[in-house]
């Protein structure tokens, strides 16, 4: 496929050492083209947060490649995975991850100055995106003055401000609310629908999958299933991902 | 958004953050200026002029010091950097996931430390400033110098010193910073807090062994010290052996002392399941295992501290005891005969415009001259060892004094004069040092020949007068009295000025005249006066007491400053179990006494068993210091209590009123949620 932006290729990450050794992620290979919602579903322990960090370049592949852009990120060193992160990937974490020393403008803005942006341009883009993302009020406060669907906005929109090829999501909507789950989902399509981007979340909650346009199950390492969305509304979609989700052997209550 | 502000604003909030390590560091630079300031005040370098030998020595034990406390202090402050620096993780991680390079990052962490770095310097030197004044009146007073020469003094040296030493300890904090970032993995960082201590070793035997073979190790150490003194020795290992054990036997003490505790107290379940105590004693347990290393090092520093303060103090409260009967003259001055000629010292002085008549009731001038043999010859067949300084006494003549000097030195005193037949002689010691040996030397010799002359013992008692001054408890190390007609043959040493003031007779007035002479190079002329070898004496004495107090609190400082960071980012780590035994139902109450005991038992644990290291110590370094000082010490242990209850006591009390505040803090937070 031309337009893929991810290419994963026969990849192992194996964990402990010869007394007790993990196969987190065992033989997988997929593909993510450009503007696409994809999802990674999965019990605990499944190996999908493995997957994801060696995905981000956070953890390193046990052997396969990785491919980015057309680019092998295994291959990667030092400042060169630096600068990848900070040009081609955008991150949003269940905990958000936002420096408490700053303010919310302040953490947005410290994603492009990195990659040494100049600064009457950062301005410019840093208020594109905060409108974007509804979150122009909150930007002159600090983290703990801001509630957890708020942070995670301005989370989200430090992903988006550097014009990341992907944005990867670790189960963003871990610690928000159900409503706050909802906007941000929303938002997140949105995102992916208006902006183009190329979004890769990880969520073991079936209600958040149903939002993606296609997702991977992950079992004990592998891949278990695919689900396409195609024309599906997201009501049906989501019946249909608790269907695999129980025909994946954890007790559907359990993923519920 | 430049690295700068990034710098400013992170150290903005870790000011906030980690205050007491922040004071620590403040507190560390001051008490290191105010040390190395005092010797540069104007009162002490006089004292400085009369180059004593004590004084030299003072200089290198100064100066040791001062690079002794900098090595601790260093230790102290990378050791409270590492735990900012883990505390920081997920902050380094975030940094990295945003695609900053790993230099940049370096760069700001090092940045931070520069700029902390600075504040502490800055306002530790200001603080260090104030300190210094404060010290330096007290010493005045010790030193009993008059108030008046109180002045405001900035010492260069010593911000220098302290400068170059903080510059250098922050420098290495710095490197130790980069090269931690350089060298973390981006996952350990993001997950640290997910991260489960490693699991811990089931095996119950061997921490018992290894208890009962620390214990057994120190109370070997023990014995050796008790047996061979706490100095080394050159005839055998003992010292070094002892210390070895000492050492291993404390690591190993608290590395296997929580595993002993709980399986003891598991074993009593009447203890162990009353109330909250089974967390307690885990938590005591983990807290005091993980941090086996620093509560050894806590506890020699315990030690030295517990010690030195303790003779420091003991040794300044004998000397205020010391009987003056040591010094039964005002004024001695003495002339060099092979410089100077031999001559009256009373007409030297009026041609130098130091006319004593004015001042002086009584005044004598007796003459000492130098046998024909050396001291060597006269302790021959003794196992001689004296003191370091007395050393080269051995290869000089021994004195001796014509038995009519000697009866007009004494009879200045009021005393009795002796009576000495034509072919007798006696012998007068009173220094402390080397009594022994001429007691045995007058036993061994009841006759021997001076310059050809045959002399009999007259008697075989020692005596004990004291017939020309030097310092206290410092004087005669033995002296031959012989017949006047004797000494003619023998070569002429020093002639000495006694010299007794009127009652009303100023001394400062004196020393004024005496101190250009006994300045002057180019002649033989020394002087000692009474008032000034009194502040000599109790100055050096009271200096040492003082470095003593000074080194002990430095010490206690930095230890009381370890413990308190510790357990304040233990709790701050542990915050969500206290979190879950609130859920589990645990009272307030509750909670506030397990965290109470558990601070409490935490600094407990170290000062035990220093406690008992110091008994066994101190015993042995107070006799040295009775040898060196010459004195008698009755030991006084009321100030270092009060010391400890002090400092040890508010950090401790600091420590556990900030975990509570935390605790409460995390569950009012929970509660609003």
């Amino acid at each position: 496929m031309s337009n893929a932006i991810l290419q994963v290729d026969d990849i192992q990450k194996y964990y402990g050492n010869r007394g007790s050794l993990t196969k987190a992620v065992d033989h997988i290979s997929f593909q993510v083209c450009k503007g696409e919602f994809m999802g990674i579903m999965g019990a605990s322990g499944s190996g999908k947060t493995t997957l994801l960090n060696c995905i981000s370049t956070i953890d390193k592949v046990t052997s396969g490649h990785i491919l980015v852009d057309g680019k092998d990120i295994t291959a990667l060193h030092g400042s060169q995975l630096a600068d990848f992160r900070g040009k081609k990937l955008g991150f949003i974490f269940q905990d958000f991850n936002l420096l408490d020393t700053l303010t919310a403008h302040e953490n947005i803005s410290l994603a492009l100055s990195i990659m040494g942006v100049k600064p009457s341009e950062i301005q410019k883009r840093v208020r594109r995106i905060s409108e974007a993302l509804g979150i122009l009020e909150v930007l002159d406060k600090y983290p703990y003055q801001m509630s957890g669907g708020q942070q995670q906005r301005v989370a989200a929109a430090r992903a988006m401000v550097t014009d990341p090829a992907m944005i990867l999501a670790d189960e963003p909507t871990g610690a928000l609310d159900s409503n706050s789950s909802r906007m941000l989902l929303t938002m997140l399509t949105e995102l992916n629908e208006r902006l183009g981007a190329t979004i890769l979340m990880v969520t073991h909650d079936a209600f958040s999958a149903s939002y993606c346009h296609r997702i991977l199950f992950i079992k004990d390492g592998k891949i278990f299933n695919e689900l396409n969305r195609d024309a599906d509304s997201r009501k049906d979609f989501f019946t249909k991902v608790l269907e695999v989700v129980s025909v994946l052997g954890g007790e559907q209550n359990d993923l519920l | 958004m430049t690295s700068c502000k990034l710098i400013v604003k992170n150290v903005r909030k870790n000011i906030r953050d980690y205050l007491i390590y922040f004071l620590t560091l403040m507190i560390s630079v001051s008490i290191f200026y105010a040390f190395n300031s005092i010797s540069d005040h104007p009162a002490f370098s006089e004292m400085g002029m009369t180059r004593t030998l004590l004084y030299n020595q003072l200089g290198i034990l100064l100066s040791t010091l001062t690079v002794l406390v900098a090595v601790v202090l260093a230790f102290l402050i990378i050791y409270a950097n590492l735990f900012l620096l883990k505390r920081r993780k997920k902050e380094l991680g975030i940094y990295m996931v945003l695609g900053m390079k790993k230099g940049r990052i370096s760069r700001i962490f090092a940045g931070e430390t520069l700029c902390v770095g600075v504040i502490a310097l800055v306002t530790g030197l200001c603080l260090g400033f104030a300190l210094s004044q404060g010290i330096s009146l007290v010493a005045l007073k010790l030193f009993a110098t008059p108030i008046a020469k109180f002045q405001l003094v900035f010492s260069m040296g010593a911000f220098r010193k302290t400068a170059f030493c903080f510059a250098v300890i922050f420098l290495l904090v710095m490197a130790f910073n980069v090269w931690s970032v350089s060298n973390v993995q981006l996952i350990d960082l993001l997950t640290a807090s997910r991260k489960n201590e490693t699991a811990q070793n089931q095996n119950r035997l061997l921490p018992l062994l290894l208890f009962f073979a620390s214990l057994a190790s120190m109370i070997s150490a023990g014995v050796m010290f008790y047996k061979n003194g706490i100095l080394p020795s050159r005839e055998n290992y003992s010292f070094q052996v002892a210390g070895l054990l000492l050492v291993a036997g404390t690591f190993l003490f608290f590395y296997s002392l929580s595993t002993v505790l709980v399986q003891v107290l598991r074993a009593n379940s009447s203890i162990y399941l009353r109330g909250l105590n089974t967390f307690l004693v885990r938590q005591v347990g983990s807290k005091i295992r993980t941090n086996y290393f620093l509560m050894a090092i806590v506890c020699g520093l315990l030690t030295v501290t517990i010690c030195a303060v303790s003779v420091g103090v003991s040794t300044a409260l004998a000397m205020n005891e010391l009987s003056k009967s040591a010094t039964p003259y005002d004024l001695n001055v003495l002339s060099n005969v092979s410089m100077d000629g031999d001559g009256s010292i009373l007409e030297y002085l009026v041609s130098k415009d130091a006319d004593l008549s004015g001042y002086a009731e009584n005044m004598e001038q007796i003459s000492i001259y130098e046998a024909d043999f050396t001291y060597n010859s006269l302790f021959e067949g003794q196992n001689v060892e004296l003191w370091p300084i007395d050393e080269g006494i051995l290869e000089s003549g021994v004195s001796v004094l014509a038995v009519s000097d000697f009866n007009r030195a004494l009879a200045m005193q009021g005393k009795e004069p002796v009576v000495l037949a034509e072919n007798e002689y006696l012998l007068n010691c009173n220094y402390k040092g080397t009594f022994q040996y001429v007691e045995k030397a007058l036993e061994n010799n009841t006759a021997f020949v001076l310059s050809g002359i045959p002399l009999q013992r007259a008697s075989d008692t020692v005596l004990e007068e004291t017939y020309f001054m030097t310092s206290v408890g410092n004087n005669d190390r033995g002296t031959l009295i012989v017949p006047d007609k004797v000494v003619g043959r023998l070569v002429k040493d020093v002639n000495v000025l006694l010299v007794q003031y009127r009652p009303d007779a100023d001394s400062d007035a004196v020393l004024q005249k005496m101190i250009p002479i006994g300045l002057d190079d180019s002649h033989g002329y020394r002087y000692a006066e009474k008032n000034m070898m009194y502040d000599m004496f109790y100055g050096l004495n009271a200096l040492i007491s003082f470095l003593c107090c000074y080194i002990g609190l430095i010490f206690l400082l930095i230890c009381a400053a370890l413990l308190a960071l510790k357990q304040l980012t233990e709790t701050t780590d542990n915050i969500y179990r206290y979190g879950l035994l609130q859920k589990l139902g645990a009272k307030r109450e509750q909670i506030n006494r397990t965290l109470l005991s558990q601070t409490a038992i935490f600094f407990a644990a170290p000062l035990a068993v220093a406690g008992v290291f110091s008994v066994i110590l101190m015993g042995k370094a107070m006799e040295i210091v009775e040898e060196f000082m010459n004195i008698h010490i009755s030991t006084n242990m009321i100030f270092t209590v009060i010391l400890f209850l002090v400092v040890y006591g508010s950090y401790f009390l600091a420590t556990y009123l900030s975990c509570k505040r935390m605790v409460m803090e995390h569950q009012n937070k929970r509660m609003e949620e």
